[in-house]
């Protein structure tokens, strides 16, 4: 079995991950980006697995941790994008300018 | 695989994670209590602290055990590893995971004390606070003792995301909401980035064990030489961000500037303790004969962290903005005795040590200055404290002076270890580029001092500190002296840490 | 014995620290009575020291950190028994001298018991580790004794001081560093011993750099001419004990530092480096004596002539023989007695006037005799008259260098006028004349206390005057074995000492 093809998969995952979080000016929209980059993770973790067929299993269980761990840091995320509405009436991240350099 | 092969139960070593195991159930305890029962606060706290009390002891029968184990023969050999890899080689207990953990659990009662006028103005939220305070101690000391990426992982994201919420804890202040954002959002990335590095170090080497790893590399020639050299240095830049190293930085001024200033301190050296443990076990077990392929990279990390934070730092009007730079600052020196390799985990554990006391003992003093629960710090809060607050100023220009590194400190000797074993690993350059860095730092720890004692005061009363900030800022000030002056004790303690 | 030497002023800073603070008009006498324990073991070290042994002497030993190689290392010789007696001389008087400090006098003799302690230590250490600690430590107490005591611009001047000196120390702590490494390369054991450094074996390259290492740490701390500017901020703004100190002993911190670790540690560089060297010092040398004389401040012009002299005692190591290092080590000990006593002086009349303009003082012999008569002798002294403490010095300094380095010693020689110059100058402008500013005429003459300060000075520049003996049999044997380190360790051959030389070592051996 190739890997190349899921590897490519998830490299450009990562990316177009990385590139929200760069250009996105919501907040919601950059949390999204973040879980796509996860996801990329999840994609390598799972064709690793099925390439290298380790005798536990740690690729798959991986993924499962890491999908986890995903929505626990979405919820408080989404938490804090809340709390920083009800503040601010406002979740776009050029407004979280109180301190600067 | 056979189904008995399936069956065979993992070996279980409680005594590796008892400390763990106390934090934890310590923390949901204290939720479940607060619930039930509404405690005053006071007892509350009493309670975290009778829990973290109660993870050090475990802690010390931990190192008794490892020396045991340090002594064990070659007949012994079954019995060693079943007690220092538990869980199936998830977990280690060894002297570089028991130091972790003593140094974890004492910030983590330093932080307590320095920070409580905080809890104690969170009102009904208090539990909640030390409660993740506890969780995130919990997560950060498995970063410590894991040696599968996995639990390194996973240890990381408990401990993070309990930190996540404690800079925002205060939640109606508009600059502590920006922190817990920019934190969240900037941490979450390095967890994704650190991730992506593991999934290529386990296609590279076919293991996410770090003992496993070492000797698949020591064995084979590796195949894939460029996923696994990508693989390390994106787990490298995930810790990074964690331990606030240049150019992975960003988020640390605003959040220690941002976050209530009584778990500041605490936040701030938790993820250092945390962030340090995991690199140093990942680069040492693992990849110790890659060293010629990190070392640089970590070098130009290191270099890079020392000339911004310090550069940067003299520019801060607030305080907790320049312990912020100070803090990349000395991520860099931490790296410099990284790059020595495993000779100089000792150095890199005491540097980490007495910094973290340092700081949270900073924390503490800005916190007892400004406000437990606001956000930043002016120097023009602090002139003239030697007025006002004599034991205040004094006790910060101690810690001021031992982060500056200079003599009779715990900071100079942690200083000194940490640019001799980069020198002797022949990273000469980066040892000048850190003494030239360290007399950068001096102007903006002076600048402090500077209006503590030679300016003149301004009107506003300092509030008289609480016995347990005063308790632990007059600890955390005699540490660094006392480790200053007689520093073999604490010296040979941390040089045993080296990982298995 | 030397620990104690060393404690001693640090547990009297402790005591001193804990006096009640309602009493704080106690901590002045306490702190001055308790100075005079390391005075007293220190004289006591002074005569029993022997005579005619070159090593170290009263060693003390103890562990302080295997690994490291670190160790509680003490030892005196030759070279540094003058600056510990000077040490332990000044600390009192310039404790008696800040009766006018108000402010805070408890800290201010807590600072000042540090200070004594930490120069104390740097001059007995003998591990390159507790040296730099010391050396680095002394920063602490002088940067807020500048920094809270001083006049209108001290901070500005307390920070220029500490980061001047901090930037030499990163230089030290980076070439200490690479020593120890050198040190477990070659023996398998990192070391700071001084001893056992001196047995490494390095490259021409490398000791060369470490010899810039150590060289631009002391050359701050001396300071040798580029290297000056924070001198004369510092004396200025720094309340008199300050400056006393300052220039009557951590300045030599510096100077001593280059006799005993660079000529020990790094000979084959330190003769190549002798041009240099030398050449910086006959700069600073005149630069400073002509920058004092058109000084319009009393105590800039002090702070400058310091640089002149202390260039004396660079050019006398830079010369590589025996009567320039002579020179150099009882030069050390005259310019912190002459030099501390001109900062007395000038503290004096500031406490008076509230000035130090020379333009605003005049006639001054008139009012106030007995200040004019010291600052005279004092004056004197500096300049070199012959039977005063500063001719001993500089004149051995002159005739050591004239044989190895005779057109930078040609040079220097001048700077002996220009001496005489500034100074005398200064005394016609403040003193000769009539008083004619009325605020001048109502000034009052020494007390009993100012007088008090300046007698153990005035006697000690008297008796190295008249009888130099006392300290230079101490020196001999250790300048001596400083010189053959050199010659062994090197190719350099110590040229044949001039006439005059015979002439002056035979009365001195008499």
């Amino acid at each position: 079995m190739l890997v190349n093809q899921f590897l490519i998969v998830a490299a450009l995952l990562f990316a177009m991950g990385t590139y929200g979080l760069l250009v996105r000016r919501n907040t919601v929209m950059i949390l999204l980006s973040v879980e796509l980059m996860l996801n990329a993770v999840n994609i390598n973790l799972v064709a690793f697995e099925a390439y290298l067929r380790t005798s536990e299993a740690i690729g798959q269980v991986f993924s499962l941790f890491v999908i986890t761990i995903a929505a626990a840091e979405v919820g408080i995320g989404l938490a804090i994008v809340l709390m920083i509405f009800r503040n601010r009436q406002s979740a776009n991240v050029d407004e979280y300018n109180l301190m600067k350099f | 695989m056979t189904f008995a092969q399936v069956l065979t139960p993992p070996s279980v070593g409680w005594i590796a994670i008892a400390p763990e195991i106390v934090l934890g159930v310590g923390a949901a305890l204290i939720l479940l209590f607060d619930v039930q029962y509404k405690p005053k606060r006071t007892h509350l706290g009493l309670a975290t602290a009778a829990i973290v009390a109660t993870a050090f002891a475990f802690a010390i029968v931990q190192y008794d055990r490892v020396q045991t184990l340090s002594q064990a023969t070659a007949d012994q050999a079954a019995d060693f590893v079943a007690t220092a890899f538990p869980f199936d080689a998830m977990i280690v207990l060894d002297a570089n995971a028991v130091f972790g953990r003593f140094a974890m659990l004492l910030v983590t009662g330093l932080g307590l004390a320095a920070g409580w006028r905080l809890f104690e103005r969170l009102g009904a939220r208090a539990a909640e606070g030390l409660a993740l305070m506890l969780l995130s101690a919990t997560g950060f000391m498995f970063m410590a003792s894991s040696t599968h990426l996995m639990m390194v992982f996973l240890g990381l994201e408990v401990g993070s995301i309990a930190l996540y919420v404690l800079a925002g804890i205060t939640r109606e202040r508009t600059e502590s909401d920006e922190a817990a954002i920019k934190y969240f959002l900037l941490g979450s990335v390095a967890s994704a980035v650190f991730i992506y590095g593991v999934a290529l170090t386990y296609a590279g080497s076919g293991s996410m064990n770090l003992l496993e790893i070492q000797g698949v590399l020591a064995r084979n020639i590796f195949t894939r030489p460029a996923v696994l050299l990508i693989g390390i240095a994106l787990m490298v830049v995930g810790m990074g961000f964690k331990v606030s190293a240049a150019p992975f930085h960003s988020w640390a001024p605003d959040v220690y500037q941002g976050a209530p200033g009584g778990i500041v301190g605490y936040m701030a050296a938790a993820a250092k303790i945390g962030g340090f443990a995991a690199l140093i076990r990942i680069l040492f077990t693992a990849f110790p004969d890659f060293i010629s392929t990190w070392g640089p990279l970590v070098a130009g990390i290191a270099a890079l962290s020392m000339l911004l934070g310090s550069t940067v730092a003299l520019v801060q009007d607030d305080i907790r903005r320049m312990l912020g730079y100070s803090g990349v600052a000395h991520a860099g020196f931490i790296l410099t005795g990284v790059v020595a390799g495993g000779a100089g985990t000792g150095e890199v554990w005491f540097y980490l040590g007495v910094y973290t006391v340092q700081l949270v003992g900073a924390f503490g003093v800005v916190a007892a200055v400004t406000g437990a629960a606001t956000s930043g710090a002016g120097i023009d809060a602090f002139r003239g404290l030697s007025k006002r607050a004599p034991f205040l100023a004094a006790t910060f220009t101690v810690l001021l002076l031992g982060m500056a590194g200079l003599p009779l400190t715990s900071g100079f000797v942690a200083k000194f270890g940490v640019f001799t074993e980069a020198w002797q690993a022949g990273y000469e350059w980066l040892v000048i580029v850190a003494v030239l860095a360290s007399v950068i730092a001096f102007f903006f720890y002076l600048r402090v001092i500077v209006a503590m004692y030679m300016e003149e005061p301004v009107d506003e009363a300092v509030a008289p500190p609480g016995i347990s900030v005063r308790a632990s800022l007059a600890l955390a000030s005699l540490i660094t002296i006392v480790i200053g002056i007689v520093p073999g004790p604490l010296l040979s303690l941390a040089g045993e840490a080296s990982p298995l | 014995m030397l620990t104690a030497l060393i404690l001693v002023p640090a547990v009297a800073a402790v005591v001193v620290m804990l006096l009640p603070s309602d009493r704080k008009e106690l901590a002045l006498p306490v702190g001055f009575a308790l100075s005079f324990v390391p005075l007293a073991i220190a004289g006591y070290l002074f005569f029993e020291f022997e005579t005619g042994v070159a090593g170290y002497q009263f060693t003390q030993k103890a562990v302080w950190y295997e690994p490291w190689g670190i160790s509680w290392n003490l030892g005196v010789d030759g070279i540094s028994l003058g600056l510990v007696a000077l040490s332990v001389i000044l600390i009192p008087i310039a404790l008696a001298a800040s009766t006018t400090i108000t402010d805070r006098t408890k800290e201010f003799v807590v600072f000042t018991l540090l200070l004594e302690a930490g120069l104390i230590g740097s001059f007995l250490a003998l591990d390159l580790f507790l040296f730099f600690v010391f050396f680095e430590a002394v920063l602490v107490p002088m940067y807020f004794i500048i920094g809270i005591w001083g006049s209108e611009r001290r901070i500005y001047a307390a920070m220029k001081f500490f980061i001047f000196t901090a930037f030499g120390s990163a230089f030290l702590l980076a070439s200490i560093v690479a020593l120890s490494v050198f040190h477990n390369r070659q023996f398998g054991s990192p070391s700071f011993d001084l001893l056992e450094l001196m047995s490494l074996d390095l490259t021409l390259d490398q000791s060369r750099w470490l010899f810039a290492g150590f060289g631009i740490a002391f050359a701050i701390k001396v300071p040798v001419f580029p290297l000056h500017t924070w001198l004369p901020d510092a004396h200025v703004q720094a309340p008199t004990a300050g400056s006393v100190l300052l220039a009557g002993v951590m300045l030599k911190l510096g100077t001593y530092g280059l006799l005993r670790f660079n000529l020990n540690l790094f000979p084959q560089a330190a003769v190549d480096a002798v041009p240099i060297i030398a050449g910086l010092a006959v700069i600073g040398i005149i630069y400073g004596a002509v920058v004092a004389i058109v000084q319009p401040d009393l105590k800039k012009l002090v702070a400058y002539s310091s640089v002149s002299h202390l260039g004396f005692i660079v050019l006398g190591t830079a010369a590589l023989t025996s009567a320039g290092f002579q020179g150099a080590v009882i030069q050390n000990v005259n310019h912190g007695l002459t030099t501390g006593a001109l900062f007395l002086l000038v503290g004096m009349i500031y406490e008076r006037r509230h000035t130090k303009k020379i333009e605003d003082f005049g006639g001054l012999a008139k009012v106030m005799p007995i200040f004019a008569g010291l600052f005279l002798f004092t004056a004197f002294a500096s300049i070199g008259l012959p039977g005063l403490n500063g001719f001993v010095g500089e004149f051995l300094v002159l005739i050591g260098s004239f044989p190895s380095i005779p057109v930078f010693a040609t040079i220097a020689a001048f700077g002996v006028i220009l001496a005489a110059i500034y100074l005398l100058w200064a005394y016609e402008r403040v003193f000769t004349g009539i008083p004619d500013k009325p605020e001048n005429q109502k000034l009052t003459d020494l007390n009993a206390r100012e007088i008090g300060l300046m007698v153990p000075l005035v006697v000690l520049m008297l008796v190295l005057g008249l009888y130099p003996k006392i300290l230079l049999d101490r020196t001999a044997a250790s300048t001596e074995a400083l010189l053959d380190r050199v010659e062994q360790a090197t190719t350099y051959e110590v040229p044949e000492q001039g006439r005059l030389a015979d002439v002056f070592a035979g009365e001195g051996d008499e």
